[in-house]
Parts: structure tokens; sequence; C-alpha cells
């Protein structure tokens, strides 16, 4: 792939090296060069977060990504003329000239910005942020998995860094949607990112017949959304809250945010704005609060029926990490801060809008790779029945655990948490974790698994009890589900793969569904484990 | 181990086989049904619903 491709590797003239210590001023620096450009002072702010000391300013002469759109704009405006670019980049190393970048490691690095000017006359002329990647949050309970790392390019030295990409609309050839999907597609794109023309091309946006930006511009809609996200290598599981079908039963939208970021892929969330339009926002990570008091509220737990209730692992996450393209990247929002519509009991089919309800979510896009079939909220619920079925019945002697998980099973106060694993890290897990004793489980079973498993996707279902998840991040065992076969909301045990409880694990050996009859070998460990990646090991 | 082409109901029950020829047939044996209630398998049909109906709609996202 030739350097050229993207901005972030394009080879650039170096303009300046600044130390951007005190005394200097981020805000003087972007007024001076920009004028306001909130998301890039959201940007800086990490920097300065990150313990920048330098940044680097390259002029960059039309790399392939920029020119692309370069000429989509100039067929969607005949009289465009492309604008100056800058790539900035920020290091945690003081250095003062260009001669000191050779001596920065990938350490120093904190991550880059690209800047982009378009006039358009008499229409616009606007510098935005073309798109950024910067280095994740320092605080220990912020969690971002499946971030990408991104090769980058400062002065000709070849350096990478690691995040969820962030790119702000140009509202010409793309719009909010537009950034907020080529956040998310890059996960899965074969080539680590997805331009803005695949995306137009796949929905007939060719900047004449049909528009994407501008008064005139269509956007996208939401079947578009997830049609280009499939196209790039996912697979979407959505739900509409403005639907009263959705309302029915008790889903919070979180659920569908939470079943993807916790495996490592991204959601998106659709919210409406005062201005009756709708705006969508990438979410890749999450907080976790230990000492949260929501999992003791009583309405904390996730009803799936009135004998099957439970605490969802995600009643300890306090904020989803989010991109906004109108602010910046990797901001911390308040799990209930964004909220669904409610629907009045008097009219339950109506979705009647009260005025104080403008910024309700309206629609959420979960992700997962392609070949999964079945989506977190599913695998949650099978993985719930199964365990809850299997444990107050398991053999005797069930063992002190086996009491402790009858009595929090009456309670309604069993944890789950379902995380989609391959088979080789599901292995590599059980080779890892290690009981309250520090004792391993049994070599020979793990053994069985790595030689007998097929090697695909499967939704790991763990469960545990409130202090033991929040404290020790620990569980007391987990069911595996198969991901890749299509679901089915049938007890017919095809989708079960095996369990695993305090002293054993449990295969299904055979018998009809009334009936299935399961065999108990020895795990080799007496209590809780780990749960996966919080391995002490790591 | 399993062919690439095996189908998962071989594959897991190559697993039980080797499992109980490693651990000599010592592995206690159980019948165990599901609960009595349908939470679950309505709640499954519900969230089908959901998502097929979701799919139906579009939302303009500018």
């Amino acid at each position: 792939m030739s350097a050229n491709r993207y901005a972030r590797t394009a080879r650039g003239q170096v303009l300046n090296v600044i130390c951007t210590e005190r005394p200097f001023h981020n805000f003087d620096f972007i007024e001076k060069t920009v004028g306001d450009l909130p998301p890039l002072r959201r940007i800086m702010s990490q920097v300065r977060q990150h313990e920048g000391k330098t940044l680097v300013v390259e002029r960059l002469d039309q790399p392939d990504d920029l020119r692309e759109e370069n000429d989509d704009i100039g067929i969607r405006y005949p009289g465009f003329s492309p604008g100056p670019a800058y790539r900035l980049s920020f290091f945690s190393k003081p250095f003062r000239s260009e001669r000191g970048i050779r001596g920065a490691t990938e350490d120093d690095f904190i991550g880059y910005a690209i800047l982009k000017t378009d006039v358009v006359p008499s229409v616009v002329s606007l510098t935005r942020v073309y798109e950024s990647v910067l280095r994740p949050s320092r605080h220990a309970n912020n969690f971002i998995k499946g971030d990408q790392r991104w090769a980058c390019s400062v002065a000709g030295r070849p350096l990478s860094v690691s995040g969820y990409v962030y790119a702000q609309q140009n509202n010409l050839t793309n719009v909010c949607a537009h950034v907020a999907l080529r956040t998310a597609a890059a996960r899965f794109h074969p080539e680590g990112d997805m331009s803005y023309r695949e995306m137009n091309r796949l929905v007939g946006i060719d900047h004449s017949s049909r528009k994407a930006g501008g008064t005139d511009g269509d956007g996208l809609d939401s079947q578009e959304m997830v049609m280009i996200l499939e196209a790039a290598g996912a697979r979407c599981f959505v739900a509409d809250y403005r639907n009263p079908i959705t309302r029915e039963h008790e889903l919070p939208f979180q659920k569908y945010l939470y079943g993807s970021v916790e495996s490592g892929f991204p959601a998106i969330v659709i919210f409406g704005t005062r201005d009756a339009q709708y705006h969508a926002i990438p979410v890749f990570g999450h907080t976790f609060n230990e000492d949260t008091w929501v999992p003791r509220a009583e309405t904390s737990y996730f009803k799936v029926g009135e004998g099957t209730k439970y605490l969802p692992s995600e009643s300890w996450l306090s904020m989803y990490i989010a991109h906004d393209d109108n602010w910046g990247s990797n901001f911390c929002i308040p799990r209930q801060y964004l909220y669904a519509r409610r629907f009045c009991q008097h009219w339950p089919t109506e979705a009647r809008l009260c005025e104080e309800e403008t910024d309700c979510v309206a629609y959420v896009i979960g992700t997962a790779p392609k070949e999964v079939q079945v989506n977190p909220i599913q695998a949650e619920v099978i993985g719930a029945d199964y365990l809850m079925t299997i444990l107050p019945q398991a053999p005797a002697p069930r063992g002190i655990w086996g009491e402790r998980m009858d009595r929090y099973a009456k309670l309604n106060m069993l944890v789950f948490r379902a995380v989609l694993v391959k088979k080789g890290e599901y292995v590599g897990h059980l080779r890892r974790v290690r009981d309250w004793e520090r004792t391993p489980i049994l070599e020979s079973r793990i053994n069985d698994l790595d030689v007998a498993l097929p090697d695909e996707y499967f939704w790991m279902i763990e469960l545990s009890i409130p202090e033991l998840f929040s404290a020790n991040r620990r569980k007391v065992g987990e069911v595996l589900i198969r991901a890749e076969g299509a679901p089915t909301s049938e007890r017919d045990l095809r989708a079960f793969v095996l369990a695993r409880l305090p002293e054993f694990f449990v295969f299904y050996e055979g018998g009809a569904a009334s009936e299935p009859r399961y065999r108990f070998p020895d795990s080799g460990i007496m209590d809780h484990a780990e749960l996966f990646g919080c391995e002490d090991d790591r | 181990m399993p062919k690439a082409d095996a189908s998962f109901e071989q594959s897991r029950k190559a697993l039980l086989e080797r499992v109980l020829a490693n651990t000599r047939g010592q592995v206690a044996e159980k019948v165990i049904p599901f609960r009595d209630n349908q939470d679950v398998p309505n709640f499954l049909r519900w969230l089908d619903k959901v998502e097929q109906e979701s799919r139906k709609s579009r939302l303009v996202v500018k």
C-alpha cells in the first residue's frame, strides 16, 4: 500500500516543532491557527492530560484520501477549491527540532490530528478535524477493547498509535452518520478503514443525482447505515426505540451498547436533537465503578420474565466512552444521561412525545463479526437459562458455593456477563485462571477442549455474584453458547457447548430437550476464578 | 482432531468422548430438565420480532 494513501502516513513538510509545555497556550494556538474549532480544543485537552510536551506541525500535499474527498466535493460543488491540510502530531517527549523526532519512540507518541480546510465560495469555508487518533485515557477504570493500531508517519518517521479513529463531518459529501460509521466500520473493514466514497457508492450517493450533506442533502438512513456496516464485515443487531414493540418488555438500549463494546466491537447510538433531527455517535468503551450503588437498587435487575431475573454486569458501568463529531473524541457519557423515549401507560401503543423528551435515544446498532449470528442479549438470556437450570440441580455434593449460589438466585442477584470469545481465547483463559487457593484447572481437561472444540466464535456467559464480581473481578463459572449457529427461541440444546461450575465441567451427552442428560467431569478447581480479561497474571 | 467440515454436533460429541476417555468413566451423570417457566423462549421470540421490525425502520441521520 502506498504511503500516500492516507493523510496519516503521507510524507509531510515540517513547518514547525513547538514546545507545548507551560507557558504554551492551547487556546492561543487554536485561535491563531483555525479560529474556533471545539473538536481540536478537546483533542489538545486530552494531549495536555497525557502530558504532551511537543507538537509537530506538517503541511500535507494532497494524499490520496484527501484528494478523493476533494474530487467528490468538486462534483457536489463545481466551484470548490481545495484548501490546505495539516497534520498535528503530539509527543510526550520534549524535543525542539526535526532531528528530535528520530529519537522519539512509540511510547512518546500520543497521537495525531489531520486538519483540512474546504472552501466553497458563497457556501462554506470550513476547517475541520478530518481525522484523529489519540492514545486511550490514562484512567485505570476505563475499558476500551478492540482498538486498532494506526500506522502513522511524522517527518518521515514511522510510528503508530492505538485507538478508535475520530472524524468530523464536512456536511458536504458526508454527515455525522458517515463519521460515526467510519469509527465503527474500521474495526471490521479488510483495509482497516472505510472511505466515505465507498460508503456513498454502496447507497447510491453520487453527489449529483443524490447528495449527502448540505441543505439539499439526504444524509443516510438507518437501513443504509446497517448496510454499510455489514458491507464492511460487521454483523449488526438493531433496536428502534420509537417502536412500541421494543417497549413491550424491559430492554434498556444500553444492553445493545454493552453487548458490543464489552467484546471489543463498537456500537452506534442515534438520538433526536432539539431541531427535530437525528444525530449519530459511535460508542466503543466504558468505565467500571466497583462501588456503584446501582446493583443494589430495587429495579436494577434485568427481568426476562417473572421467573428469570438477574443482575447484568452492565450494572457496574458508570460511563460509556464515545466520540461526538460536533465536540471531539473519547468523551465519557454517563450511562443514565441518555434515555429512550418513555411511553405513557395510558397510551401504550402511541409514541407520544413530551416536549421535555426531545433528546431521546431513537435507535441503536450493535455490532459483532459477520460470522456471529447470536446477538449478545440472546446469548445472555440463553446462558442465564442454562445456568439457572443446571445450578440448583447439579449432582451432589454441591459444596458451599452451590449453596451460596442458590441463595443469590432466590434473591435475583446472580450476575451474568456475556463476552464473545474465539476457541483459542477461551482455552487460553482456562489455562491462566486459578481458584482462590491458586489451583489451576486440570491440564488434561483444557487439552481436551483445545483439541476437540471447533475453531469458531462462542458467547461465554460468566456467572458471578455482586461482591465477587465487583471487588475481586472473579466468577464461579461460565456457560459457552455457540455464536455462529442460527439462534432459535426453543430450548433445543443446539447452542449449548459446555458449562463450568465450581468443581466440575458440564457436558451435554444426549436425550430429548425435555430430559437432557449431562455429564459432570471434575475441573480441578474448587471455587471462583478470574473473569475473562481480568486474569491475575495480566 | 475434528475435521474442518465436521458439524458442531459432531465436534461436541467428540469432545465429550475424549473427556470421558481421559477420566476413565468416573464421571457423574444426571438428567436435568429445564425450569418449568417459558420466560426465555417467550423473550427470545419477542426479541426476534424487535430485530425484524427495527430493520424495517428508516431514520434519516444528517
